[in-house]
């Protein structure tokens, strides 16, 4: 459990490097998020690893003033999980774009849950390969991929939350690229779990995507109803079904199933 | 694809109907040049034209990754469009599963091609299933590699082959290509050596990314009929329609008894690639008027053989060496020769020892990092060992990650090859130049 040590600055946490993502790309509001959530926390910037894939999103580690690093495609989680088991005093979050979590790294995700590490997982997803100029993830709908002409199209998008939820994650929390605050609310809420913790971030790849994508993001996420109870898996698995656009803990198991049965469903 | 009637039996006498009709696939081929056609294109342009080109093509997997994309959103985009009849393209999660999604294909139907281009890290996620297929006898799959520093530690994506080295014992037929023009003459012909049955190997044809990716020039497309009488003459039905059990060598496990035997087996095919590949060349040479395949390339290089000073080096960057020769020549007053590689596995050494018998010295430029001596120059000199005059072996590594190989980089080169002629030198450690200076020597 981490706890709050000292008053912080978002920009304490920022090394000197310019990200050199495109004008607008959601990437940067993300990196913002990320700088809040730590001074909110006031975590040591030496206690802190960010460990990333490889995509225009995983370069995020590379701006901030933590450890981490720019690892192999669709391999942060083994490596976050290494780097936790070694060195277990460190808050260690994994990040990286929609292709490197659910294309080449998807196969990582079941285990990661399985094993339960206390790590934040916090997925960018601007539903394509920004960095390889734009192709379709898996998590491009079919609705883009017939607009932009994309390959994939008769393939089925995968589903973010309700994939880890029935791998049966502890904490699941959905936010937008375009909400600097509820984004480090959530990351604040999800470092703080003791366990794995996702964060589905719906992102904004402005070059491949256009422009328009942030609008749409913030007329259409809302947040969740007001009676919503995160720690009801029924009703988590109802809006992960039903509405892409809530944003908030989904899910949030309870403690006691966290230590005694970690992936009590 | 449609049923068919006709029946193939194995060597056990089981029967097995062929599953996919090749006169209808040819057929629905539609073509890209009827005439011969003259346009701009870049390397990977130019391998997507060729491979879209061939009629027995019609599967297409990819990954995207750096600097082999374009190859795949150029395939992408013409199937798409419907310029290209019933050929289909799978944008797969993972180069790993490219590979395995060619091998269920290509095992599906010997006849038909399937192909992919990758590049540097992705050729490594591919690695488990390259080394299946290598041994496989599934000889239709084609894997373009463009070239890219392997590793992602660090991460660069220009032109560097260590990654088509890294994998020269995956068992794939490696053939290293230079421009544009040659990079589709390649491919053109890869599946004939390949998909001939007494090779039965799959083939990776190569060139540099960025250097030879990314970069125009002329290129002369030649109409799909004349590609496919040519291909044709080289690639006859397959004995088994494959999805055989025991028709290929994946999927088998054996004890170490037997698998010696499929190991010899493999050597043999590779090694017909001596015999079949200057047929194959020369038969493209006489159909299109270009050169075709050959083992290595005589960019500047006299009749005789007679050399005083050998350069051995692969890519671009050799042919842009072949244009400082004449000057340097006159300069030094020796004759220097040019050699680039082309064929890399299975390496052919009777060549390199033929062409390198009156050498003095020979100047290996090594673009890949190796912790040896280097990669060709460890193949060159295994070639040169049995002659009677051993020249003198001088190891460079130049233009790793990529870098520009500039004409003061390769004059250094020279001089460090040239100061070992005429002198009795034991052997001379390798040296890494860059912008004309050495940066490193063992
Ligand atoms: C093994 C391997 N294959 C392919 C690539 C090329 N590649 C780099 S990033 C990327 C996808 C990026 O998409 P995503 O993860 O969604 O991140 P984004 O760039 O959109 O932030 C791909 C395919 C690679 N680096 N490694
Ligand atoms: S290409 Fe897209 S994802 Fe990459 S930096 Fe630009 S806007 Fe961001």
């Amino acid at each position: 459990m981490i706890t709050q040590t000292q008053q912080r600055k978002p920009i304490e946490y920022r090394n000197e490097l310019n990200p050199v993502w495109c004008t607008g790309c959601g990437d940067y509001g993300v990196l913002k998020s990320f700088t809040r959530a730590f001074a909110k926390l006031g975590l040591p910037n030496e206690r802190i690893a960010i460990i990333s894939g490889i995509g225009c999103s995983s370069r995020l580690p590379g701006y901030c003033l933590t450890y981490g690093f720019n690892t192999i495609h669709g391999r942060s989680l083994p490596i976050a999980t290494g780097l936790k088991t070694a060195r277990s005093d460190l808050t260690v979050i994994a990040c990286g774009g929609d292709g490197d979590a659910f294309a080449i790294g998807a196969g990582h995700i079941p285990h990661a849950i399985r094993r339960n590490p206390d790590i934040t997982y916090f997925v960018m997803d601007n539903s394509c390969y920004g960095l390889t100029k734009g192709q379709a993830s898996p998590t491009t709908s079919h609705e883009f991929k017939e607009m932009k002409g994309l390959i994939g199209i008769d393939e089925v998008p995968i589903n973010p939350v309700l994939f880890v939820l029935s791998c049966g994650a502890g904490f699941i929390a959905r936010t937008q690229s375009g909400n600097m605050a509820h984004m480090a609310d959530m990351l604040t809420q999800a470092i703080q779990y003791p366990g794995f913790a996702f964060i589905h971030c719906l992102s904004v790849c402005v070059t491949y995507q256009g422009r328009e994508i942030q609008e749409v993001l913030d007329q259409k996420c809302h947040p969740l109803p007001e009676d919503y109870n995160p720690s009801d898996q029924t009703q988590a698995f109802n809006i992960a079904r039903k509405d892409p656009w809530a944003l908030g803990v989904i899910y949030r198991r309870g403690l006691e199933a966290t230590e005694e049965e970690p992936n009590a469903q | 694809m449609n049923s068919d009637s006709s029946i193939c039996e194995t060597a056990a006498g089981a029967l097995y109907s062929n599953i996919i009709n090749l006169d209808k696939v040819k057929a629905a081929h539609k073509p890209l040049a009827q005439e011969q056609l003259t346009c701009e294109a870049d390397g990977n342009t130019a391998a997507a034209y060729a491979c879209l080109q061939m009629w027995r093509c019609i599967l297409f997997a990819g990954f995207p990754i750096t600097p082999s994309t374009k190859w795949l959103e150029t395939v992408a985009t013409m199937v798409a469009s419907g310029k290209c009849g019933t050929k289909k393209v799978k944008l797969l999660e993972a180069e790993h599963a490219v590979a395995d999604y060619l091998a269920g294909a290509a095992a599906a139907c010997r006849d038909l091609i399937c192909a992919t281009a990758t590049s540097s890290v992705g050729l490594d996620h591919m690695t488990e299933c390259t080394r299946s297929l290598g041994a496989s006898g599934l000889g239709n799959v084609l894997l373009i590699n463009v070239f890219r520093a392997t590793a992602n530690y660090p991460l660069c994506i220009e032109g560097d082959p260590s990654d088509t080295l890294a994998h020269r014992d995956d068992g794939w037929i490696q053939i290293c290509c230079r421009g544009v023009q040659q990079i589709y003459d390649t491919i053109l012909q890869a599946p004939c050596l390949g998909m001939h049955p007494e090779i039965l190997t799959p083939v990776m044809p190569g060139y540099y990314g960025i250097k030879d990716s990314h970069r125009s020039s002329r290129l002369v497309v030649e109409p799909d009929a004349k590609v496919h009488a040519f291909q044709d003459r080289w690639i006859g039905p397959a004995k088994l329609p494959g999805l055989i059990n025991g028709d290929t060598a994946m999927g088998n496990c054996v004890t170490s008894k037997f698998f010696q035997g499929f190991k010899i087996d493999q050597k043999r095919r590779m090694e017909r690639t001596f015999e079949l590949l200057p047929q194959i060349g020369a038969d493209f040479e006489k159909t299109f008027g270009r050169s075709g395949l050959q083992f290595v390339e005589r960019l500047y290089w006299p009749e005789d053989d007679v050399v005083d000073l050998a350069i051995v080096g692969m890519g671009p960057d050799i042919g842009t060496a072949a244009s400082l020769i004449e000057k340097e020549e006159s300069r030094r007053g020796l004759k220097i020769g040019v050699l680039g590689a082309r064929l890399l596995t299975p390496f052919p050494r009777d060549e390199y020892s033929k062409r390198l018998k009156n050498a003095k010295a020979v100047l290996i430029v090594n673009q890949a990092h190796h912790y040896g001596a280097g990669h060709l120059t460890l193949d060159v000199t295994e070639a040169c060992y049995t002659l009677k005059r051993r020249p003198t072996i001088v190891s460079c590594f130049a233009g790793m990650g990529g870098a520009t190989l500039s004409d003061e980089t390769w004059q250094k080169m020279m001089d460090h090859a040239c100061a070992t002629i005429g002198k009795e030198v034991k052997r001379i450690p390798p040296v890494i130049v860059h912008e004309g200076e050495v940066l490193w020597q063992s």
